[in-house]
Formats: C-alpha cells, structure tokens, sequence
C-alpha cells in the first residue's frame, strides 16, 4: 500500500492536525458534562441568596425596631415626667377677663430715652449730633445746616 | 451572574481539553483522566477565575497543563516511540492518524505541548503566549519549527517503516 502521505503532495500539515484532532467519546463528554453541571453553584447561590436577603432583612429592621422601642421609652418617661409635675405645680391662668380688666399699665418711656429692657435710657447725643452734623438721608449729606 | 460562571457550557470545553490531552498524552484513557483531573481542579477554582483575564478555554487549558504534567511525570518513560505500520484493512483516515500519531510521539515535549494547545485546544498564538509566558512572535516561530519538524518526521517515517510493524502505539 502506498503511503497516505506521500499521496498528498501538498501536504497541509496544520489543516490534517485539525480534522484529525483526538475527540472524546460521547459517553465520557457526556458524564462529564453531567457531573459539572451537577456541581454548577446554583444550590451554594440559593443558600447564599437566602442568607444575604435575612441579613438584610434583619438589618433593616433592626433600626426600626431599635427606634419604635427607644421611642416608646422616651414617649413613657415624658407621659410620667408631665404626671409628676402636673400633681405638684400650681394651675396659673394666663388669661382671665380679671387679668386683663387690671393689667398693668404699659410704661411709656419720655422723649429723648428708649427702652432697654424693663427701663428708659437716654439716647446719646453723639447719635443725634452726627445725625445734625451730615444731614438727613436723603440729601447724601450735602445739606448742611446754618 | 451565571454568564460569569467559566464552566455554565461544559461540553465544547471538555473536547477541548481532551484533545489538547490526547495529543500530549495519546488518545485514551490517560486523555480521560487529565481531562477529569482538570474539570475536578476547575471546579474547584471555579470562583477565583476572572474573565478580565481571558476566556474560560485558555483558563481552563491552564490548569489542563498540570494535570496532563502530573500523568506524563508518573508514567513510566517509554523506551522508543512506538512504530505505526499500515495496516492494509483500515481507512486511509485511519492511516494518517496512525502515522501522525507516531510522528508526534517522536517530538519533543515542547514540541508537543505547542502543537497541543494549538491544534488540539484550539488556542491562538498569542493566548499560547500568555499561557506560556512568551512573545507571540516566539511562539509562531517555535510552532513553525516544531511543524516543520513533524513534517520531516512523518516523511522519514513513511520511507522507513517497515512492511509489517506493529500497530500498538499512541492511539489517536
């Protein structure tokens, strides 16, 4: 029998490396496969995926509750504090007709002084010289008098 | 999320680096067991492959090469490649396996192991670069080289066979 390689003149070495390239058989291909898709991460993803979403479920919640249970606390001491205190204070009316008919009369504070507080003090001359010295406002400080 | 999962389409990559290891190692049970081995090793690296890096075939081819290392260094060195004869009943197909079998038992391990990756895992030179650590030039040089001396090989081995050699060698 003539030689398969001297049949081919020119021989493409590479083209004859590829179309005889070793294949698997179908059985171990297949089994394979099988067994790696066996062990695709999906039964790990779901575990982790179930563990992340209680994570943050619990994580969000946590707040909530921390709050709503620090709130109730602060809402209970304010409700006894407010009961304390209302047994011992004296009830003050603010407005009662009587109150109003003999109100103290409203100190009015003579000219040249102004209010400071519950008393009347003079305005300062230097206020009301400069005031003199360069004019009202409107002239720009041209107007001058005398 | 899945779509980052390197082995979500298992079967090409399994013919892939089968014959990447029969062509190193001779079709057949050794090609099976590295081609196992490495599928278990993906697995179990599975998620520390980063597709920035490459695709999953050159991934995989990568980790392919130890196990294919781990069975050629716990083989027993074979004394001479083994001869292929014509067999006067089988296809000329057969034939040419048979005798591209022999011709490549006869190269070195390098040699090999680049016509391996190139024609066996379908990997382009410059993923056979990366893989390898080497220039891309460097390595369609080196392949060149290693075709050419296949070449010689297998027409030395034509003019030299002898009439009726055993058929018993690296089966592809």
């Amino acid at each position: 029998m003539k030689p398969f390689w001297s049949k081919r003149r020119s021989l493409d070495l590479e083209a004859e490396l590829r179309s005889t390239k070793p294949e698997p058989r179908s059985e171990f291909v297949t089994s394979l496969s099988k067994h790696v898709r066996t062990e695709r991460p999906t039964a790990r993803v779901r575990i982790a995926l179930a563990g992340a979403l209680s994570v943050a479920l619990l994580a969000a919640l946590a707040p909530v509750g921390a709050l709503g249970s620090a709130g109730s606390a602060v809402k209970g001491l304010t409700n006894a504090a407010t009961r304390v205190l209302a047994t011992h204070a004296r009830p003050v009316a603010q407005n009662t007709p009587a109150a109003n008919q003999y109100a103290k009369k409203k100190k009015v504070c003579p000219k040249g002084t102004k209010r400071h507080g519950t008393k009347c003090v003079k305005v300062k001359r230097a206020v009301k010289g400069v005031r003199v010295h360069r004019g009202p406002h409107f002239t720009g400080g041209k107007m001058r008098r005398g | 999320m899945f779509s980052r999962d390197p082995l979500a389409n298992p079967e090409p990559l399994i013919r892939r680096v089968y014959s990447y290891a029969a062509y190193r190692l001779g079709d057949g049970p050794d090609a099976e067991d590295a081609t196992s081995d490495a599928f278990e090793r993906a697995l179990r690296y599975r998620d520390s492959y980063d597709r920035r890096k490459g695709e999953p075939t050159a991934w995989l081819i990568g980790i392919a090469r130890r196990s294919v290392d781990q069975i050629l260094a716990d083989r027993v060195p074979l004394a001479e490649p083994p001869d292929v004869a014509a067999a006067t009943d089988l296809e000329e197909q057969a034939v040419a396996r048979l005798e591209l079998a022999g011709a490549l038992a006869s190269l070195s391990d390098h040699d090999r192991e680049l016509v391996a990756l190139r024609y066996g895992a379908d990997l382009s030179a410059r993923q056979i670069a990366e893989l390898l650590e080497a220039r891309t030039n460097t390595i369609e040089v080196a392949l060149h080289r290693a075709l050419e001396r296949l070449r010689r090989e297998l027409t030395h081995e034509q003019s030299n066979r002898p009439p009726a050699a055993a058929a018993d060698g690296v089966r592809l």
